[in-house]
């Protein structure tokens, strides 16, 4: 299929903002600030970039436009992607794609989000936010009506997944919590993470405050401040650059646009065909891979996943997350700065960032997971049914 | 400003929630959001305004879908009927709601949304009711359904269990 474009592009800059509470930010600062510091990393003047591809909150109009425009740059290909948290390694694949196609040379790709601040800067803006989220709420938005039967929120269409998983599989709360405090254990060794203070035990985590059984507060992931972008080129062009460039290994999509309550959506995910197709693009299977970059919105995501890209059987994700496999040291180290559930929710763009960085072996040994050669990271969204994944290697 | 230092005791899903404040809620914030009836489903609420749960059913391949749409998701024909069905199903999977997101709930709290797969075929969203202290719910268990008038609204096609007994 698509093995021809195998190692033939490469990241070669990598960046993000501060994270977690960033008083007085806003989605472009924040991304200005991610762009800039990628753009640093790979020792690359503004005028190199000559493609934008980001992606801001669903309310801002033109997001990618308004990046140019601040950074003062004309582009030979720009847009905004709407595929929740798989368009940020979609934009990669598109990057490349556009490459490819003679559009552009040297693509920004960026995500970024003032989750945080946009509640925050007033104590009226935090009740505005919610009376209007009640506000939206007069009327039942989709075509099933399911706010009129009381279903609403994020979390409650994921934990259907998380509630056939455990009856299906005999997945466990404590399994689940095996992921949120490896993650937390890693956000511990991040300085900039958002969680970074905090301990979590598997007392803490039994004790969480309920919020849609079966998740608890632990269980999902923090509203932060946050942008992340990489850059994006050929490998050719990456070699005069100042970082050894990591390299696009294999990628994949698939949309399982039926819908989440479709077929066995819920506990096989899209994750299976897009990593088939990354897996077979690299030319690597999943005992190839060194460190695993997750798109961990919900605990149950990160650990329906580890099935679905072929690290344990389908039905073991549980006791596969609770053999400590996932920590730094372990069979396969996940989620190596914390993850959505503790470093920061950046829609998938901070996993591909530290992929990268895994790769580049940028760590000292507390976070740099020894022989890492190839990552894999995964972006999932867009009503929970698109999905998209990355393989990054070493040169 | 919330203060700082320790863990926040929310997360990025918390947006929509609302507090739990209920005693200045007005009558009318008391009902849940009602569904907009358009031309498509029509046909679904005036079917339960009789008490009755119908499906769209397409004329070529015979299969009922759900949700309303004019076309059918197995053989793209666009002519259908629509049909009475059993009201009978099983529980795909369930959620129990422990935070309030709107007010209407708030005396409902904790309330157990499930996809219920109907005998028929098609899946839907619906609240479990009259679920009692049994605390056993699992996929799988049968379910029924159960008309609700909303208010002065509508009639909403609610689930409860089909006593195995
Ligand atoms: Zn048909």
């Amino acid at each position: 299929m698509n093995a021809e474009l195998r190692d033939r592009y490469a990241i070669v800059g990598v960046g993000q903002s501060r994270l977690g509470e960033v008083p007085g930010s806003t989605a472009l600062s924040l991304m200005v600030e991610a762009a800039v510091s990628a753009m640093d990393d790979a020792g690359l003047e503004k005028i190199g970039i000559d493609g934008i591809i980001c992606r801001g909150p669903d309310d801002m109009y033109g997001f990618h436009q308004q990046v140019g425009q601040l950074l003062g740059l004309d582009v030979g290909f720009s847009t905004t992607l709407d595929n929740g948290g798989a368009s940020q390694i979609l934009s990669i694949i598109l990057a490349v794609s556009a490459i490819e196609a003679g559009l552009c040379n040297t693509v920004l790709c960026g995500y970024a989000r003032d989750a945080w601040s946009r509640t925050h800067h007033s104590e009226e803006a935090r009740m505005s936010q919610r009376a209007s989220g009640a506000a939206q709420s007069q009327h039942a938005r989709d075509s099933y009506s399911s706010e009129s039967f009381g279903l609403f929120g994020a979390p409650a269409m994921h934990a259907f997944g998380a509630r056939r998983h455990m009856d299906l599989y005999g997945t466990t709360k404590d399994q689940l919590g095996a992921i949120a405090i490896a993650f937390r254990e890693h956000a511990r060794r991040n300085p900039l993470a958002q969680m970074h203070a905090r301990e979590l035990t598997l007392d803490e985590y039994r004790a969480g405050r309920p919020i849609v059984e079966p998740f608890n507060l632990y269980d999902c992931s923090l509203r932060t401040d946050a942008a992340g972008a990489v850059i994006v080129t050929s490998l050719e062009r990456a070699r005069d650059l100042r970082k050894e460039p990591v390299r696009i290994s294999g990628f994949g999509t698939h949309n399982n646009t039926s819908g989440w309550f479709h077929d066995e959506n819920m506990t096989s995910t899209a994750a299976i065909q897009s990593s088939k197709k990354a897996y077979s693009m690299a030319g690597l299977g999943p005992s190839d891979i060194d460190v695993f970059e997750v798109y961990d919105c919900f605990t149950y995501m990160a650990l329906v996943q580890l099935e679905d890209y072929g690290f344990c059987q389908k039905g073991e994700g549980g006791p596969f997350a609770e053999s400590g496999a996932l920590r730094l040291g372990g069979a396969l180290p996940t989620n190596t700065a914390g993850g959505q559930l503790s470093e920061g929710h950046a829609e998938g763009m901070l996993q591909v960032v530290e992929a990268a960085r895994q790769i580049r072996h940028d760590y000292g040994p507390d976070r740099q997971v020894g022989n890492a050669e190839v990552a894999v990271a995964s972006g999932h969204g867009g009503n929970t049914v698109c999905h998209s994944s990355l393989i990054l290697t070493s040169t | 400003m919330p203060s700082c230092g320790g863990e926040r005791d929310e997360r990025e899903f918390e947006r929509g929630l609302v507090d739990l404040k209920i005693e200045d809620a007005s009558e009318e914030a008391l009902l849940p959001p009602l569904p907009q009836i358009t031309e498509e489903t029509r046909p679904f609420w005036e079917s339960c305004e009789k008490g009755v749960l119908s499906l769209q059913r397409c004329a070529s391949c015979s299969q009922f879908r759900f949700p309303p749409s004019v076309i059918c998701p197995n053989c793209a024909s666009m002519d259908h009927s629509w049909e009475p069905v059993s009201g009978l199903g099983t529980v795909f999977s369930f959620v129990t709601f422990k935070r309030l997101y709107h007010k209407a709930f708030a005396s409902l709290l904790p309330y157990v949304v499930a996809v219920v797969e109907l005998s028929e075929g098609p899946r839907m969203v619906s609240r479990l009711v009259a679920l009692g202290e049994d605390d056993s719910l699992k996929c799988g268990a049968p379910v029924k359904v159960r008309f609700e008038r909303q208010g002065n609204e509508l009639m909403l096609p609610l689930f409860e269990l089909v006593d195995a007994k």
